[in-house]
């Protein structure tokens, strides 16, 4: 029997208009999980809201967090793409 | 970005938003205010990622953009400015102030990188007159927990109920209560504003000259709109305790006396108070009509004074923590009242102040017990 990959998962999407919409929520579902194997001791503070524009807005509520994740935010593109396969340029925080 | 304005304004507008700026080196990019110019005025805003503080004033934009500037530096130079006119001119990573013979330039940071500031969500709001709120902040703020390991009880409540707003806070050694009427009344909805935030709201609206400021709330957002000002907070998650019942409805004993005479003869007794446990004794006489303040220390001695009250009830003694009571005595002064009543019903239950001509507000305190 054939199996069906992501890749033609993505292209149907892609026909039916919902491809973007479950990348970024691909995308919100990979940060949140680095974020909480990560900074599982600040991950009441932590959300991921939305993508725009290659860059993630996270909402962060303490600054010496917000800190942390910024160092971080090559190893969490790279972790991303891995589990995405999408590229993020970087990390913007939201109030 | 190119833009034109005064320095009353700028220097007005830095005031307000410049403190949210944090000046702890967590994230450099707090330390900034976002300056951005476009068709509507000039924005000015500043976060620390818990507040958030935009203003809009009116200026000339010749070229919009953004970008932002160490808060501290911009605010202190343009403090100093004497010009009426300000020219800002964004060169490359370079901000250029023209002020009458004074050039200056100082080095920011791409506004890229600056935290967004949330839409306000606009579920549930209301319209309250700015100096009856301010009058509320300042009367409850000093009661709320600063200890952030009970965050429902470190900050605010603020109730809307029945054309009313219940503004609440407690450390849970006092309490204190003021009720305030709404001008613009919404649905039901209870939220409790962090200590910082509501310290800094109540700053924000003292510098303001607005009769009237807007709330506007939902399930995890505050924000209060005070003419071009716009304050933005998150909320504690939690739920502020059943406070109603410990408010006594009425107390067997009540005294009322003179504010200005009892807070000096309670500051006089604090100097006699044992260190640490800052304790003084009210004794209440209906015999007598009349209220004791004592304290007694054995290394420095001990101290009494009796002042005249209308006492209603039978005679009580109680306990209180000075600090406590001065707090209860100068708030109960806020609401333009000469005279506090004080009730108590025993020595082990809290006591509560309160203006006997306006009684929106309740100040509750726990007793020391013996």
């Amino acid at each position: 029997m054939q199996s069906i990959s992501r890749h033609d998962i993505l292209r149907r999407l892609r026909q039916t208009g919902l491809a973007e919409q479950v990348q970024a929520s691909e995308v919100l579902q990979a940060v949140q999980l680095f974020l909480r194997s990560e900074f599982s001791q600040a991950s009441q503070d932590i959300e991921p809201l939305y993508v725009r524009g290659q860059i993630i807005v996270i909402r962060c509520h303490q600054s010496a967090v917000a800190q942390r994740i910024n160092e971080r935010a090559d190893e969490l593109c790279a972790y991303v793409y891995q589990a995405t396969g999408v590229t993020l340029a970087g990390v913007r925080f939201q109030l | 970005m190119k833009f034109s304005c005064t320095q009353e304004n700028i220097n007005y507008a830095l005031t307000i938003v410049g403190r949210i700026a944090n000046r702890t080196p967590n994230l450099p990019i707090l330390q900034n205010v976002l300056l951005e110019a476009k068709a509507g005025g000039i924005v000015i805003a500043s976060t620390n990622l818990e507040i958030g503080v935009r203003m809009t004033i009116r200026g000339k934009v010749e070229q919009e953009g953004k970008f932002t500037i160490p808060a501290q530096l911009l605010a202190n130079y343009i403090n100093l400015l004497s010009a009426e006119r300000i020219d800002c001119v964004l060169e490359k990573k370079n901000l250029h102030i023209n002020a009458g013979s004074q050039q200056t330039q100082i080095k920011g940071e791409e506004a890229t990188e600056f935290p967004l500031l949330p839409d306000i969500e606009r579920e549930h709001s209301y319209t309250i007159n700015r100096v009856a709120l301010e009058l509320g902040l300042q009367q409850t703020v000093i009661a709320a927990s600063v200890d952030e390991t009970r965050p429902e009880i470190a900050g605010v409540l603020f109730s809307f109920q029945n054309n009313k707003l219940t503004l609440a806070a407690t450390d849970s050694y006092r309490l204190a209560e003021k009720k305030l009427d709404l001008e613009q009344a919404g649905d039901e909805h209870k939220i409790i504003l962090p200590y910082r935030a509501a310290q800094e709201l109540l700053r924000i609206i003292q510098l303001t000259k607005i009769d009237h400021v807007a709330v506007l709330c939902s399930d995890t957002q505050l924000a209060c709109i005070a003419g071009e000002i716009e304050f933005v907070s998150r909320l504690v998650e939690g739920v502020f305790p059943e406070y109603e019942q410990i408010i006594p409805s009425q107390s067997s004993t009540e005294a009322e006396l003179d504010c200005a005479t009892l807070l000096k003869a309670v500051k006089g007794a604090a100097l006699f108070s044992k260190v640490g446990i800052n304790d003084i004794e009210l004794v209440i006489s209906a015999a007598q009509q009349a209220m004791t303040v004592r304290s007694t220390n054995a290394q420095l001695g001990e101290n009494s004074t009796v002042l005249p009250a209308q006492v209603r009830g039978q005679d009580v003694r109680a306990v209180f923590n000075y600090r406590y009571v001065v707090d209860g005595i100068q708030q109960v002064q806020r609401q333009t009242s000469t005279t506090v009543c004080c009730g108590v019903a025993d020595s082990t239950s809290p006591g509560v102040l309160y203006a006997k001509k306006d009684p929106s507000f309740h100040y509750i305190i726990m007793p020391i017990k013996q």
